[in-house]
């Protein structure tokens, strides 16, 4: 018979009970352990051969055999070592009965061949019932064990499975995700390139427009020369807004390219104030300056940065006014920028928003762009290893201030690797 | 201000308005204009006639600006400045591709779109 036959037409005993098999020639006997077990609340199993007893073996579960040491054909040891051999007894207990007088050799013997114990005759009944009864609650526990322990891990594997799903699932979502920003990407930069194709033919139009007409010594009326100055204007400013929304969903990748050789900021400063004081009529915009301030930057990230800044300052001082921008060093290899208006300033609880993604801290009138200028700014700021703050005057307005490293430091490196 | 046997500049960019606007403009400067609207084109101008500067747009059809630029290096004789015109975000790194020689990006202010070119043409 094969093993795995033998597996399968082995039955457990029902419930808790276990099978306590015993073996030995004379029935009488067998009928006198019975009755001595009868209260252990094991399942009782008599054989009175050995060949007997392996047909038991080989059909059931066996927690304990109690046999004796001497029958005719195959004697105990010669049994119990035809139990041991096979794997699923090698935990069975196997008690020996013996009447005859056993010698230490014998007791050794029978130890080599798996006995765990040796009872001699005359059985005192309480003796047998106690050691079946500690054997059989042994064997239970145990098997309950085993049970307990193929739970545990029926259970572990559960869970590295739901684990390992929710893993692929995420994986899976994160790689649509990467994708999907990927897609965003692409198309954004595709747009802003078809969108500002047309936009340079229109300024470049606008801007021959003009100079043929100052070229032409004719009378320019100011409705003319207005109208184009602003579609060169607000071609410009379109382009920067499209800009905007570019650098945004780089900055959230770290992409923005930065190259940052010494650059002269207050010759930036003069350059960028001196454009926009073309652009406007209301304003004074009044640069403070040392002579060189030398600082490691992007310029173009910095002129964009004060753009932003003084595009700001001109939004958001409707009535006109002074807007003052400094330039200079403070100690500890720093530089300073700073731009003030006198404009309608932030309403006190919206203040600490301004720096946000997409904030608009002018919503409710219609002055406002996307909300990214002051976020891509400060974000440009902090990759050059500074910090931008905003501050606001008792007497009104906004005053924003640039504190930049001279040297490109490892601060910087270490937030933007 | 203009000579006669002045070498032209080149304008590549396969928008018309662009290019039209270019040409225009530099010729109402005094300068002698070439226009293509391809990379194929201009390799075709620049081998008739040898510019004193390519003002060149990068993404064309047929044949766009990277591969306009290498082939041009490619051909026999002095090679013109290249300056980039380009409205892609990052014009400084699309310069740097084909290590051009100058860029300006998209939309660009003309008076700073001659300023730049005035620096990369002989005297």
């Amino acid at each position: 018979m094969h093993a795995a036959e033998v597996q399968n037409k082995t039955e457990a005993a029902p419930g808790d009970q276990v099978n306590i098999l015993m073996v030995d020639d004379q029935l009488a006997k067998l009928l006198s352990y019975e009755v001595i077990l009868a209260d252990v609340g094991a399942n009782l199993i008599k054989a009175t051969s050995a060949r007997e007893a392996l047909e038991h073996l080989l059909k059931t579960e066996i927690a304990i055999v109690l046999m004796d040491v001497s029958m005719p054909e195959m004697d105990g040891f010669e049994l119990a070592e035809m139990i041991r051999q096979h794997p699923r007894y090698q935990k069975t207990a196997i008690i020996f009965v013996s009447a005859v007088h056993l010698t230490e050799l014998d007791r050794l013997k029978g130890y080599e061949v798996g006995a765990i114990d040796y009872i001699p005759v005359p059985v005192i009944p309480e003796i047998l019932r106690a050691k079946v009864s500690v054997l059989s609650d042994l064997y239970r526990k145990t098997r309950q064990l085993e049970e307990l322990n193929h739970e545990l891990e029926r259970r572990v594997e559960e869970r590295t499975a739901a684990l390992e799903a929710a893993m692929a699932g995420e994986r899976e979502a994160r790689i649509a995700a990467e994708a999907a920003t990927q897609a965003r990407d692409d198309f954004l930069s595709v747009a802003a390139h078809e969108l500002k194709t047309p936009l340079t033919g229109l300024r470049a139009t606008a801007q021959i427009i003009a100079r043929k007409l100052k070229k032409s010594d004719a009378e320019v009326p100011p409705w003319l020369s207005n109208g184009l100055r602003a579609v060169d204007e607000q071609s410009g400013r379109l382009a920067r807004l499209i800009g905007q929304l570019l650098d945004v969903t780089r900055l959230d990748q770290s992409k923005l390219p930065l190259e940052r050789p010494a650059t002269d900021i207050a010759a930036l400063a003069e350059q960028i104030v001196t454009s926009f004081t073309a652009r406007t009529t209301r304003h004074r915009i009044v640069l403070t300056s040392e002579r060189e301030v030398i600082a490691d930057v992007d310029s173009e990230s910095i002129e964009q940065v004060l753009s932003n800044l003084l595009d700001n300052a001109l939004k958001y001082s409707p009535e006109g006014g002074r807007i003052c921008v400094e330039v200079g060093s403070i100690s500890e290899g720093q530089i300073f920028i700073a731009v003030r208006d006198h404009g309608i300033g932030i309403a006190p609880e919206r203040r600490g928003s301004i720096f946000e993604r997409f904030y608009q801290a002018h919503a409710d009138d219609h002055r406002s762009g996307l909300g990214l200028g002051l976020y891509i700014s400060q974000q440009i700021i902090a990759q050059h290893g500074g910090e931008m703050i905003a501050e606001f005057p008792p007497d009104g307005g906004t005053r924003f201030v640039v504190r930049l490293p001279v040297h490109a430091t490892s601060r910087a490196a270490r937030h933007h690797p | 201000m203009a000579a006669i046997d002045q070498q032209p500049i080149l304008v590549v960019d396969d928008d018309d308005t662009i290019a039209m606007t270019l040409e225009s403009f530099l010729v109402e400067e005094g300068y002698k204009v070439m226009v293509a609207h391809n990379g194929k084109e201009a390799l075709e101008r620049a081998e008739a006639s040898s510019p004193a500067v390519i003002l060149l747009d990068m993404k064309m059809p047929v044949m766009d600006g990277w591969a306009f630029a290498s082939a041009y290096r490619q051909q026999d004789g002095p090679h013109a400045p290249i300056i980039v015109m380009t409205a892609a975000h990052d014009s400084r790194q699309r310069a740097s591709e084909i290590a051009a020689d100058g860029f300006i990006p998209k939309p660009f202010d003309l008076d700073e779109l001659l300023a730049l070119m005035r620096r990369y043409l002989p005297e």
